[in-house]
C-alpha cells in the first residue's frame, strides 16, 4: 500500500501502530533511504554536513540557461532522467541525486547539444578569443575563476578541438559535465575546529537557496561580502527582491517549488475520479483547480506576504471561469469563499481532491496530511497485511463507514485516532473537491478532533475546515513545522534535520514572520556557513 | 525448435491451450526442452505490479493458461509457470526492490539493496563474452504518477548496478536515441556524421571530466558519504570510456549491429508531438495505452536486433494509481484492493500487452539463421512483488515465455512451493551462463527443473 502520497490503503491500517514525534524516535536514525545518519540529535542551529550535491535536473537547466545565456527558444532544455523524489516530497535531497551511467550520458548528450548551439552562436575568429569564452563563461559554469591547471586542460581540449568554434563546442559541453559544474560544493575548509565555505561555495549556496540556480556574474562580483552575516542577509535581500521590494520571478519560483512540493500538487496532473459518482470532473477542471492553488499561493505568500498562519486561514482564492461552473458560486477573479468553503490552502478544491481516493473522501489521507506536514509528527506507514477496502454505499456518509471499520477496533485506533478525526473536518468536501450539504441524504457531522498522542490529554476539538484552520493556525508547532519544509527544500536535506540546522530562523517563523522571509534568515544560520568536520 | 515441439504436441494430441500439468507434464516438460544453442540468448524482466488473485492467475489442474494469462495463449507451449515462489525478505510494494535483487527491504525506509538485480548480473556476462551496443536497456511507462514521484520511496526502483537505474519514460526519446537517424533505412545507430572527429573529442571531454573528478575525489575524501557519490560517478565515467568496472584495458562497446532498423515505428510516431519538449507528456495517464505500445515496439527492436541483450520495461508504479483503460477506466493500485475480478481484468489488458511484446519478439532471429526465433532465444519474464488485496509477497505470479535458446524448460508448470525467488533469479543466472561467484547474492541454489 502507499506510504508517503496517502494512498488508499492506509485508510484500513489497522495494526501495529507505533505513533511516535520525530524528535523522539529513539537511537541513531538513518535518513530514510539512504545510509547517511541523521545530523539531528536534538541540538539548535548545529553545523550539517559537509556536501556535494549534484544539481537536480531543474537546477541543471536553469544554472545552463544562467551559464550560457540560453532562453527557451534556442535550447529545449536537459534529457537527463528525472530525479528521485524524497519522503519530503522534494526532488533536491542531496542523497538521492547520483550519477550512474544512464545519467553521465545523457547528461553527455544534453552538453553536447548545449555545445553546438553555443559555438554556433558564439563561435569567434582572432587570438584570445577561446581564452576569454574559458574566463568568463568558465567562471559562470565553475563559480569561481578557474585554476591555473583547468584552464590548461581546457586550453588542451581547444587544440585539440581545431578551430575557435570547436573549441567553444567542446568546451562548454565539457563544462556542463565537469563535476565542478555539476555538484554544488560544501565543503569548505578547515579553520578553528569546523568547516568553513569560501565566498563562492557561500555565494553557490545562497543563488540555488533563494534562486533555484547559479549565481549569476554580479552575486560572484560580490561573493565577499557573503563572509559576514550581515553581508549575507544584505545581499540575500537584494537577490528575493527588487528595489520596489517586490519578489524577483526566480525568488518566487523558488519559493513556490517548495510548497507545491509540500502540498504535493504533482498528483493533480493526473488525478482521476469516477466518472459515474462524478461527472463533472474533468482535464479542465483539474488544470483550474492547480491554478487556483498557485493563485492563492501567490497571493498570501508574496502579494499579502502572509505568514504560515495566513496560509492556513485566508478565506479569499481566486477562480476563473471554469471553477466559477465547477463550484457553483462566485465570479471570475477574487473573492472571499462562502461559508462553509472553509479556509486557507487545505481547504482549496484542488487539495481536497488529492486527499481522496476516486470514488470518496478520505479522512485518513487528509488528517495524515495535516499530522505529518503541518504538525510534523510521525505517522508509521500501514501495516503490510491489511485487508480490502470495502466500497462506499449509498446507505451510510464516509464518516460512518470509517467509524464503523476504525473506530471499533483498538487495533486501527492506535494510528487512526490521530488522523481520521482531523479528516472529519473536511467532510463537506466530496472527492472531487466540492462542497456537499449533505451526502448520501445523510446530515454531515464535521466535527472533529485533535487527539494528543497521550489519551490522557484532552483533544482538541473544532467544527469544520475553517475550525480546523484556526486551531491550526493557533498552534506554534504549524508554522514551525511548514517552514521545516521549506527550510528543507532550500538546504536539500531532510525536514527532520533541516528543522535543527535553522532552529533559530524558525522560531522567527513561529513568532508570525512572512514565510518568504524565512528565506533571507536561512542564509545567516551557522549551518549555510559552518559545516562540522568529519 | 518451435515448430518441433508443436509438432511433437499435435501428434500427442495436446492442443498450446491445453498443456496438462501433472502426470503427463512432467514427461512433457522433457520433450518441450531443447538442447541449448549457441544462439545469442536475452532477457526481458517484466514486472507485474501488484500481482492477481491466484486462481485467477494459475492454470488449473487440467493445464492451458488462466484467466490473466490468456491473451496470450498462443505463446503456451513456451510459457513456464512457476509456482510457489515467495520474495525473501519482504513484502508488499517494498519488495519491488527485493524480487530482482534477492536483498531483503524491511519496510519503505530501508536503504537500498546494495547488490545487482539479476539483469545487471547477466548484463555483466554479457559484457564480458560478447558486448553489445547497448550494456542494458531499462524503459517505464507511466513508472510514477507524476515526473515529481520520480522514485519515490523506491516504489518503482526495480533494478540496481548496485544503486538505482534510471528508466526512460519517453518512446519517443529511447527511439531516438537508440535508432537516431529516421528514414534513414536501415542503419548501425550510434554511428556519428563524419563531419568532426566527435568520438576523437568526446574522448578527450570525458579525460577531462575525470581528471576534473579526480580532483574533486581529493578535496572530498575525508568525507564517506561523498566519497561514495563521487566513485559511483568516476565508475560511470569508466563505463562510457568502454572499461569494465574495476579498471582494466578500454574496451569500447561495439557498435549496433547492421541489421538495426532504424526506420519509424508507428508506435512512436504518434506520440512524437505529444511528448516532445514535454517531459511532464510521457506521464498522462491519458497516453497510458499508447506509451505502452510504443515502449514495446522500442524494446523489442533493441533486443531483436541485439543492441541489446538486456532489456526490462515496466509499467506503472507499485502503489501508483495509473489509470487501466479496463471497465471506463480503474486506477490500477485502488483497484487492487477493490473487486478481484475488476483487477483481474485489469491484469488481463497488461497481458494482452505482454502478448503483444511476444508476438514482436516472434521473428527469426536475425543473430542466430536457422530458424528460431528471437523469442526463442529470450527468457521474458513475468514477476510480481506481492498479491492484491492484503499484498502478501509469498506464492507471486511467476512465469517466463522462452527457453534462453533451449536453456530453460518451456511449455510447463513447475512447483516450488516455498522457494524463495532468490533460487529462481539464479536459475536464470545459470541458464544465462553466469558463474556462480557472480551471482552469489542469490545463494547456491537453483530451481534445477527449470533448467534444460
Amino acid at each position: 500500500m502507499r506510504y508517503g502520497s496517502l494512498g488508499l490503503a492506509l485508510m484500513l491500517a489497522c495494526t501495529g501502530c507505533d505513533y511516535t514525534i520525530d524528535p523522539l524516535r529513539p537511537g541513531p536514525v538513518l535518513e530514510e533511504g539512504t545510509t547517511r545518519p541523521r545530523v539531528c540529535n536534538g541540538g539548535r542551529d548545529i553545523a550539517g554536513p559537509r556536501l556535494l550535491r549534484r544539481l537536480s535536473r531543474e537546477e541543471l537547466e536553469a544554472s545552463v540557461r544562467v551559464v550560457f545565456e540560453l532562453d527557451r527558444a534556442s535550447w529545449g532544455g536537459p534529457t537527463v532522467p528525472p530525479d528521485p523524489a524524497s519522503p519530503d516530497g522534494f526532488t533536491n535531497h542531496a542523497d538521492l541525486l547520483r550519477v550512474n551511467e544512464g545519467y553521465a550520458t545523457q547528461l553527455r548528450e544534453s552538453a553536447e547539444r548545449v555545445g553546438e548551439i553555443v559555438a554556433e552562436r558564439d563561435g569567434c575568429d582572432g587570438p584570445g578569443c577561446f581564452e576569454v569564452f574559458l574566463d568568463t563563461v568558465g567562471r559562470r559554469a565553475y563559480r569561481r575563476a578557474l585554476t591555473a591547471e583547468e584552464r590548461a586542460r581546457f586550453l588542451a581540449l581547444a587544440e585539440a578541438a581545431g578551430d575557435n568554434v570547436e573549441a567553444i563546442r567542446w568546451a562548454s559541453a565539457a563544462m556542463i559535465q565537469s563535476p565542478h559544474f555539476l555538484y554544488r560544493s560544501e565543503l569548505g575548509a578547515a579553520s578553528d575546529g569546523v568547516a568553513r565555505l569560501d565566498e563562492h561555495e557561500l555565494a553557490t549556496a545562497m543563488a540555488f537557496s533563494l534562486t533555484g540556480a547559479s549565481p549569476d556574474d554580479a552575486l560572484l562580483d560580490r561573493a565577499h561580502e557573503l563572509t559576514s552575516v550581515d553581508g549575507r542577509r544584505a545581499l540575500a535581500l537584494e537577490l528575493a527582491f527588487d528595489e520596489t521590494g517586490a519578489p524577483r520571478p526566480a525568488f518566487e519560483e523558488q519559493v513556490l517549488r517548495f510548497a507545491r512540493g509540500w502540498l504535493g500538487l504533482a498528483a493533480l496532473d493526473n488525478l482521476g475520479k469516477s466518472g459515474e459518482r462524478f461527472p463533472q470532473w474533468s482535464s479542465d477542471v483539474r488544470a483550474s483547480m492547480r491554478g487556483e492553488v498557485d493563485r492563492f499561493l501567490r497571493r498570501v505568500l508574496f502579494e499579502e506576504r502572509g505568514n504560515v498562519q495566513r496560509l492556513l486561514t485566508s478565506r479569499e482564492t481566486e477562480l476563473d471561469a471554469t471553477l466559477v461552473s465547477y463550484y457553483g458560486w462566485g465570479a471570475e477573479g477574487v473573492a472571499e469563499r462562502p461559508d462553509g468553503w472553509g479556509a486557507g490552502v487545505l481547504a482549496l478544491g484542488g487539495t481536497l481532491a488529492i486527499g481522496a481516493t476516486n470514488v470518496a473522501s478520505s479522512p485518513t489521507q487528509r488528517g495524515h496530511f495535516v499530522r505529518t506536514r503541518v504538525l510534523c509528527e510521525h505517522i508509521d506507514p500501514p501495516p503490510p497485511d491489511i485487508g480490502s477496502i470495502p466500497e462506499p454505499t449509498e446507505a451510510e456518509t464516509t464518516r460512518e463507514r470509517y467509524e464503523s471499520i476504525h473506530a471499533g477496533d483498538p487495533f486501527c485506533q492506535g494510528c487512526h485516532r490521530m488522523m481520521d478525526p482531523i479528516g472529519f473536518g473536511f467532510e463537506h468536501f466530496d472527492a472531487a473537491g466540492r462542497y456537499r450539504a449533505l451526502e448520501n441524504g445523510f446530515e454531515i457531522d464535521a466535527s472533529g478532533a485533535i487527539h494528543d498522542r497521550d489519551p490522557a490529554v484532552a483533544p482538541r476539538t473544532f467544527d469544520g475546515a475553517a475550525g480546523l484552520a484556526a486551531l491550526l493556525a493557533d498552534d506554534p508547532a504549524t508554522a514551525r513545522c511548514v517552514g521545516s519544509f521549506a527550510t528543507s527544500h532550500a538546504y536539500g536535506l531532510s525536514r527532520h534535520d533541516a528543522e535543527c540546522l535553522a532552529s533559530s530562523a524558525l522560531d522567527e517563523l513561529a513568532g508570525d514572520a512572512p514565510l518568504i522571509d524565512l528565506y533571507v534568515e536561512l542564509v545567516t544560520t551557522r549551518h549555510f556557513a559552518e559545516r562540522a568536520l568529519d | 525448435m518451435r515448430i518441433k515441439r508443436r509438432s511433437l504436441l499435435r501428434a500427442l494430441g495436446v492442443g498450446a491451450l491445453g498443456l496438462p500439468f501433472s502426470g503427463l507434464a512432467s514427461g512433457l516438460a522433457r520433450l518441450a526442452r531443447a538442447t541449448p544453442s549457441s544462439a545469442p540468448k536475452r532477457l526481458v524482466l517484466w514486472p507485474s505490479l501488484n500481482g492477481v488473485r491466484p486462481d485467477l492467475f494459475w492454470p488449473g489442474d487440467g493445464g492451458g493458461m488462466s484467466f490473466v494469462t490468456e491473451p496470450f495463449a498462443e505463446f503456451a507451449d513456451r510459457t513456464t509457470f512457476v509456482r510457489g515462489i515467495g520474495i525473501e525478505g519482504s513484502q508488499n510494494h517494498y519488495a519491488v526492490r527485493s524480487m530482482f535483487t534477492g536483498a531483503p527491504i524491511a519496510d519503505y525506509a530501508s536503504p537500498d539493496p546494495g547488490v545487482k538485480s539479476v539483469d545487471q548480473v547477466i548484463a555483466d556476462h554479457v559484457a564480458s563474452t560478447d558486448p553489445t551496443s547497448h550494456r542494458s536497456v531499462h524503459l517505464g511507462v507511466i513508472p510514477a504518477d507524476a515526473l515529481e514521484f520520480y522514485q519515490l520511496y523506491g516504489r518503482s526502483t526495480f533494478f540496481f548496478d548496485p544503486t538505482p537505474l534510471d528508466y526512460e519514460a519517453s518512446p519517443v526519446r529511447a527511439f531516438d536515441r537508440f535508432f537516431g537517424g529516421l528514414d534513414s533505412g536501415p542503419v548501425s545507430p550510434g554511428l556519428e556524421p563524419p563531419v568532426t572527429d566527435v568520438s576523437g573529442m568526446r574522448a578527450a571531454t570525458l579525460a577531462l571530466t575525470r581528471a576534473e573528478l579526480g580532483d574533486l575525489q581529493g578535496r572530498a575524501s575525508s568525507v564517506a558519504i561523498e566519497t561514495a557519490k563521487l566513485e559511483q560517478h568516476a565508475g560511470a565515467l569508466a563505463r562510457l570510456a568502454g572499461e569494465p568496472m574495476g579498471g582494466g584495458a578500454m574496451m569500447p562497446a561495439p557498435p549496433a549491429p547492421a541489421v538495426c532498423d532504424a526506420t519509424r515505428l508507428e508506435s512512436v510516431e504518434r506520440l512524437r508531438s505529444e511528448l516532445e519538449g514535454d517531459d511532464r507528456a510521457a506521464y498522462r495517464h491519458e497516453h497510458f495505452d499508447a506509451l505502452f505500445d510504443a515502449q514495446i515496439d522500442v524494446l523489442a527492436r533493441t533486443v531483436t536486433c541485439g543492441m541489446t541483450r538486456v532489456a526490462t520495461l515496466q509499467a506503472g508504479s507499485a502503489d501508483g494509481n495509473v489509470i487501466v483503460p479496463v471497465d471506463g477506466g480503474l486506477p490500477h493500485h485502488d483497484t487492487s484492493h477493490g473487486d478481484a475480478m475488476a483487477f483481474a481484468r485489469c491484469q488481463r489488458w497488461y497481458a494482452a500487452k505482454f502478448n503483444r511484446l511476444l508476438q514482436s519478439l516472434d521473428v527469426p532471429d536475425p543473430l542466430c539463421p536457422g530458424g528460431s526465433t528471437v523469442l526463442d532465444n529470450t527468457c521474458v519474464v513475468w514477476l510480481s512483488e506481492c498479491l492484491p488485496s492484503d499484498h502478501s509477497s509469498a506464492e507471486v505470479p511467476c512465469l517466463y515465455v522462452g527457453g534462453a535458446g533451449g536453456s530453460l524448460v518451456t511449455g510447463t508448470q513447475v512447483t516450488a512451493r516455498g522457494a524463495s525467488n532468490r533460487t529462481f533469479l539464479k536459475s536464470l543466472c545459470r541458464a544465462f551462463g553466469v558463474e556462480d561467484s557472480a551471482s552469489g547474492h542469490f545463494g547456491d541454489a537453483a530451481i534445477s527443473e527449470l533448467l534444460a
